[in-house]
C-alpha cells in the first residue's frame, strides 16, 4: 500500500485513474492465473492465460509503459499463446492427460518447485523493492544494485527526443544487460535446435505411400495429418454417446469439462452438426 | 489536454462511422466490380445501382434465426465473432483521417488516439484477430471448422511476421513507432525536390512484402484458405449463421478497410497531399480527400484480386510467406537501417544511395534467383509423401492409417 501511495504520489498527486486501473488489472490478474490452473478443460486455461497476459500489459500501461504493455500483447498474447493453442488443437489432448496426478513423488517435485520458485520471487522482490528505504521520491538519491543511482521521472530518464522509451530500452538491453539478453537469446536458440529435433520425422518410402490419398503432393504435411484425424470425425462428431467424444480430432471443445454439462446437451439434436450441415 | 469532453467522442465518432461507412461501400463495390469483371450485372434493385443491398443484408442477417449447434463449445463459441470485429475497431483507432480540423473554436485532430507506439498497436491488434478465426474453428467442433481454423493461424501468424519486418523498416526509416511522426516524414522527398516522400519508394521491397501480407493476412482472395469453399465447405465460419455469421463477414471486410489505410499511412504519406494554397477554411477538406482516394485505390485492389485470381495452394502459400518475403523484409531492414546509420555518421546522400542502390541490386538478385527457385522446389520437383509415419507405439489415428497398414502389410 505504501509502494501503491508512492507511485501515486510520484506521478504528481494522488491519480485516481491510475490506483482503480491497479486494481482492476491485478485482481483480472491473478483471477485469471488461478483459473489457468484450475479449469478443466486445456483449451480454456489457455485463453485464461491469454487473459492473465492481457491484465498484465494494462498492468505495464499504468506503468506509462506504453511500449512494453504493446510488445507484451503483441509477442505473447498475439504470437506465444497462439502457437500455444495451435500446437494443442493440432496434437489434441486426450482425456487421460486431463486427469489429476496420482502419483506422490511427482505431487511432493511439483510443490516443491513451486515453493522454490516463490521463495527466488519473494527473496529478489522483498526488500529490494518493499522495503522504505527503496521508496526515491524525485531527485534524491537511493542505494539500488551498483551504487548510488539519481531518482527521476520516466520521463527524464527516457530524454527529451523518446517519448515512447524504445530508445532508452534498446541502449540498455544492448549495453548494461546484454549478457543477460544473449543468454536468453542462447536458451531460445538451444529450445528451438531441441524441438525441430525432436519434431523431424522419417519420411515413407515410394514403395510405401499412402494411396488413400490422390495426389499426395497436392497436400502440405500438416493437411495430410490433419486428414487421417479427419477421416474419423465425420462421424463421431454427431453422435451423442459420452463416451465416444471426437477426442482425437484435435483438443475436443468438450474435453475435460465434467459429466453433468455433457448430460445437459439438448436430447432433440441427435446428429446437429450433420442438421446444420444440410442447412448450410 | 484540457479539451472539453465533446472532442475525443467527436473524433471517436467520426473515425469509427467514416471506416463503417467505407465497409458497408466495399461489400457492394466488391459485388458490382467482381459482377462486371464476370459479365454479370451484380446487385441492382435496392436504391441506385444497388448502393443500399449492405442495408438490406444488414437487416436479414439481423432478422436471421442464429441457431447455436448442440455440440458446440459455448462460451468460445459465442466470443469468436465478437473478437474479430472488436480487434478490427480497434486498429483503426491510431489511423489519422486528416491533419487538424478546428469546428467551433477548438483544434484537433481527426484521429481517435495518436500514440506513442502507434505502429505497435496495428501490429497488436492484427494478432489478437487471429483468435478470432481460430477459436471459432475450434470451439465449432466440427471437422471442417477446425481445419479452417487452423490453416487461416497458421497463415495468419507466419505472415505476421513478414509484415512486421516491413513495418520495421518503415519505423527504422522514420525513427519513430508515432503513426503522426511516419506521417510527417512523409511529406516533403529528402532524396528528390518536390516530391513527395512516400516510404514506398526507398522502402519498396518492403513496402511489396506487406502488401502482399496484407492480403494474406486479411484472409482475402487469392489467400482465402481459411474459408476455402471448394474444400473446406466455409472454412472456420461453417456452424455460424445469422447475425454471428455476419460478424466475421464484417470483420472480413473491416480487415480490408483498415489494411489498405494502414498501408497508405505507412508507405503512401497518409492524408498527405498537395493543397493548392486554398485557405485553411477549407484546406482541412482535402488531407481527407487524398487518403481516401489512396485508400479507395487499394480496396479496389483487394476487389480486383478477388475477381482475377484463383486461390493459392496452401503450401505454396506457406512457402512463399517463410522462403521469400520474410528473407526479403529481413534483408531490407538490415539495409534501411544501414542508410540511417550513414546518414547519422554524416555520409553525403549520393554515397549513400549509391550504398543503398547496391543493396536494392543484390536484394533483386536474391528475389530473381533464388526466390522462385525455392518457391519452384516447393512445388514442381517431384517429391515424397509429405505424410509422417504414425510413431509406432500409438494406436493407429485413423482409418486412413489402418488401410496403409494393411496395404504395406502383405
Amino acid at each position: 500500500m505504501e509502494l501503491l501511495a508512492q507511485a501515486a504520489e510520484g506521478a504528481g498527486g494522488a491519480n485516481l485513474a491510475e490506483v482503480v486501473l491497479f486494481w482492476v488489472f491485478s485482481v483480472l490478474a491473478v483471477g485469471a492465473a488461478i483459473a489457468v490452473i484450475t479449469l478443466r478443460n486445456i483449451v480454456h486455461g489457455a485463453l485464461m492465460l491469454v487473459l492473465n497476459l492481457l491484465a498484465i500489459a494494462g498492468l505495464y500501461l499504468t506503468l506509462e509503459s506504453s511500449f512494453l504493455g504493446i510488445v507484451q500483447v503483441l509477442v505473447y498474447a498475439g504470437a506465444i499463446m497462439v502457437l500455444f493453442l495451435f500446437v494443442i488443437m493440432l496434437l489434441g489432448v486426450d482425456n487421460d492427460d486431463l486427469l489429476k496426478e496420482t502419483r506422490v513423488a511427482t505431487r511432493f517435485a511439483a510443490a516443491l518447485g513451486g515453493a522454490l520458485l516463490v521463495a527466488a520471487l519473494l527473496f529478489a522482490f522483498v526488500g529490494t523493492y518493499t522495503s522504505p528505504s527503496s521508496l526515491c521520491g524525485q531527485g534524491t538519491g537511493v542505494v539500488a544494485g551498483a551504487g548510488e543511482v539519481l531518482c527521476v521521472g520516466l520521463a527524464e530518464a527516457y530524454g527529451p527526443d523518446d517519448r515512447s522509451g524504445v530508445a532508452f530500452l534498446g541502449l540498455r538491453l544492448f549495453t548494461r544487460f546484454v549478457w543477460p539478453f544473449q543468454l536468453a537469446a542462447l536458451l531460445l536458440t538451444v529450445a528451438t535446435i531441441g524441438a525441430v529435433i525432436l519434431a523431424r520425422r522419417r519420411d515413407l518410402e515410394p514403395e510405401d505411400l499412402d494411396v488413400g490419398v490422390a495426389d499426395p503432393d497436392a497436400l502440405p504435411p500438416s493437411d495430410a495429418e490433419l486428414l487421417r484425424a479427419d477421416a474419423d470425425a465425420p462421424g463421431e462428431a454427431g453422435t451423442d454417446v459420452p463416451g465416444e467424444e471426437p477426442a482425437r480430432l484435435g483438443a475436443s471443445p468438450l474435453a475435460g469439462s465434467d459429466p453433468t454439462e455433457r448430460g445437459e446437451r439438448p436430447t432433440g439434436h441427435d446428429r446437429p452438426s450433420d442438421a446444420d450441415r444440410g442447412e448450410g | 489536454m484540457d479539451q472539453p469532453l465533446w472532442v475525443p467522442i467527436f473524433q471517436t465518432l467520426v473515425v469509427f462511422v467514416y471506416f463503417l461507412l467505407v465497409t458497408a461501400v466495399l461489400i457492394w463495390a466488391e459485388r458490382r466490380v467482381v459482377a462486371r469483371m464476370q459479365h454479370r450485372v451484380g446487385p441492382n434493385r435496392v436504391g441506385p445501382f444497388g448502393a443500399l443491398q449492405t442495408l438490406v443484408d444488414g437487416a436479414k442477417m439481423f432478422f436471421k434465426e442464429d441457431p447455436t449447434p448442440g455440440m458446440v463449445n459455448n462460451p468460445v463459441y459465442t466470443i469468436a465473432p465478437l473478437v474479430g470485429v472488436i480487434a478490427g475497431f480497434l486498429s483503426i483507432a491510431v489511423i489519422p483521417l486528416g491533419f487538424d480540423v478546428t469546428l467551433f473554436g477548438e483544434t484537433f485532430p481527426l484521429v481517435v488516439a495518436d500514440l506513442n507506439v502507434g505502429v505497435l498497436w496495428i501490429l497488436a491488434m492484427g494478432s489478437i484477430h487471429v483468435y478470432s478465426v481460430f477459436l471459432a474453428g475450434w470451439s465449432s467442433n466440427s471437422p471442417y471448422p477446425l481445419l479452417g481454423g487452423i490453416r487461416s493461424s497458421a497463415q495468419m501468424v507466419s505472415y505476421e511476421i513478414a509484415q512486421g519486418l516491413a513495418v520495421a523498416s518503415v519505423v527504422v526509416y522514420a525513427g519513430s513507432l508515432r503513426i503522426s511522426d511516419i506521417i510527417a516524414g512523409q511529406q516533403t522527398s529528402t532524396l528528390i525536390e518536390g516530391m513527395p516522400g512516400w516510404y514506398a519508394i526507398p522502402l519498396f521491397p518492403a513496402f511489396l512484402v506487406f502488401v502482399i501480407g496484407m492480403v494474406a493476412e486479411a484472409g482475402r482472395p487469392p489467400f482465402d484458405l481459411a474459408e476455402a469453399e471448394g474444400e473446406l465447405v466455409g472454412g472456420f465460419h461453417t456452424e455460424y449463421s445469422g447475425m454471428r455469421f455476419g460478424m466475421f463477414m464484417l470483420a472480413e471486410f473491416m480487415n480490408v478497410v483498415t489494411m489498405s489505410a494502414i498501408v497508405v499511412t505507412l508507405f503512401l504519406g497518409g492524408p498527405n497531399g498537395p493543397t493548392f494554397g486554398l485557405p485553411d477554411a477549407i484546406a482541412w477538406v482535402l488531407p481527407i480527400l487524398w487518403f481516401s482516394l489512396k485508400m479507395i485505390g487499394f480496396i479496389f485492389f483487394f476487389i480486383l484480386l478477388r475477381g482475377a485470381l484463383p486461390r493459392y495452394r496452401y503450401d505454396r502459400l506457406m512457402s512463399l510467406g517463410w522462403k521469400v518475403l520474410i528473407p526479403i523484409a529481413l534483408v531490407w531492414v538490415l539495409v534501411t537501417a544501414g542508410f540511417v546509420l550513414l546518414a547519422e555518421e554524416g555520409i553525403a546522400t549520393t554515397v549513400r544511395l549509391v550504398l543503398a542502390g547496391a543493396a536494392g541490386l543484390l536484394v533483386l538478385a536474391l528475389l530473381v534467383t533464388a526466390g522462385p527457385a525455392r518457391l519452384a522446389g516447393a512445388s514442381d520437383r517431384p517429391k515424397r509423401a509429405p505424410i509422417p509415419t504414425p510413431a509406432p507405439d500409438r494406436a493407429p489415428a485413423s482409418r486412413h492409417v489402418e488401410r496403409d497398414r494393411e496395404e504395406v502389410a502383405p
